[in-house]
């Protein structure tokens, strides 16, 4: 959603506008009071709500640590790598900073996903309780405007028709809306209805396997096997 | 309730999480995918994405731990247990047929 979105592609946005109804009518069906942990107090949920100065002021210092971070880091350790390299020597010398862009995309991720709640059932399910505005909880809307615009509009400037900078080419998957079939359209809508039960995806659901090991094993049991029963290949984005 | 704050700052890591990866590796930042190699193809790019990932929740609790997610209780009867495996089923079906018969280029190995 986050990457398919964010690249205006047709398939993604398909996908979306299944799963996401299919996830609302199915928490709706599923958890008829709409009750979430996340709605406290009288005011209606859609009431904002607000950090503390101290954790602001730590908040912004982490964030904008770790994107500075995220961004030079990976650079330093490619001009190290080709600085250290011997005269003559052909190797790749851009998978050191391959590796340090996984690791700080890794660690933005679990960030994000903390901060944003997006990590919390209880916070997703909020959301799905729309049209009740009562027990709504907007916060996800944020997430799809600052999650997927900025990428949107650094994706419409920058284009991808130079190589990226570590690697030869990008790798977006070939499939488009033309090649809409029954499984994406079946698997967009049980996707929506496992995460509408639910309120966990994929990356939501790494980070909870390290917090409870016993939902971990289980939900993950679960995810391999739906994985096997169609032996098809290389997967793309569903949840981020 | 609604956490303006947050979720603003948090969503624009999320941003720049998927935005580095894509344009200094060229790949999307697939969850599921990551899920699934870990497991069938594990390479240490995406144990380094993991690792990260993971970091995340020692880092929190250092700088903000009232930040850390608060899970709702673990499965503890046989009947939340299955419950929870068939929510990890019809996600993992989801999530592995929508997508099936995408082709990208799975030479690196890192």
């Amino acid at each position: 959603m986050l990457c398919g979105l964010s690249r205006l592609h047709g398939r993604s946005a398909l996908a979306v506008a299944i799963f996401f109804p299919v996830a609302l009518i199915t928490h709706h069906f599923v958890h008829p009071s709409l009750m979430t942990t996340v709605c406290t107090g009288d005011l209606p949920c859609y009431t904002a709500i607000y950090p503390t100065q101290a954790t602001t002021i730590s908040l912004v210092a982490l964030t904008a640590t770790t994107i500075a971070a995220g961004q030079l880091i990976p650079r330093i350790v490619a001009r190290l790598s080709k600085s250290t390299k011997n005269e003559g020597d052909k190797s790749d010398d851009t998978s050191l900073a391959r590796l340090a862009t996984e690791l700080f995309a890794g660690l933005e991720f679990g960030l994000g996903l903390h901060i944003t709640q997006m990590s919390n059932p209880a916070k997703v399910a909020a959301f799905l309780s729309f049209p009740r505005l009562e027990v709504w909880d907007p916060s996800m809307m944020l997430v799809l405007a600052f999650g997927i615009l900025p990428s949107l509009f650094e994706n419409l400037s920058k284009g991808f028709g130079n190589p990226p900078r570590f690697s030869k080419k990008y790798e977006l998957g070939n499939k488009t809306l033309a090649d809409t079939d029954w499984k994406l359209i079946l698997g967009a809508a049980t996707f929506g209805i496992g995460w509408g039960m639910s309120g966990t995806c994929p990356g939501p659901a790494v980070l909870r396997i390290v917090a409870q090991p016993i939902w971990g094993l289980l939900w993950m049991g679960g995810f391999w096997l739906g994985g096997m029963f169609l032996a098809d290949e290389p997967e793309a984005v569903m949840c981020g | 309730m609604f956490t303006p704050v947050e979720t603003t700052i948090g969503a624009f890591l999320l941003h720049q999480a998927t935005s580095i990866l894509l344009h200094n590796n060229g790949t999307i930042l697939g969850a599921s995918e990551y899920m699934r190699k870990v497991v069938s193809r594990p390479t240490v790019g995406v144990a380094t994405f993991f690792a990260g990932m993971i970091a995340s929740f020692p880092l929190l609790r250092v700088v903000l731990p009232e930040l850390l997610t608060k899970y709702p209780p673990s499965p503890s009867t046989s009947g939340q247990a299955l419950v929870t495996v068939a929510m990890g089923l019809l996600v993992g079906w989801g999530t592995k047929v929508s997508i099936s018969g995408e082709s990208t280029d799975e030479k690196k190995a890192y």
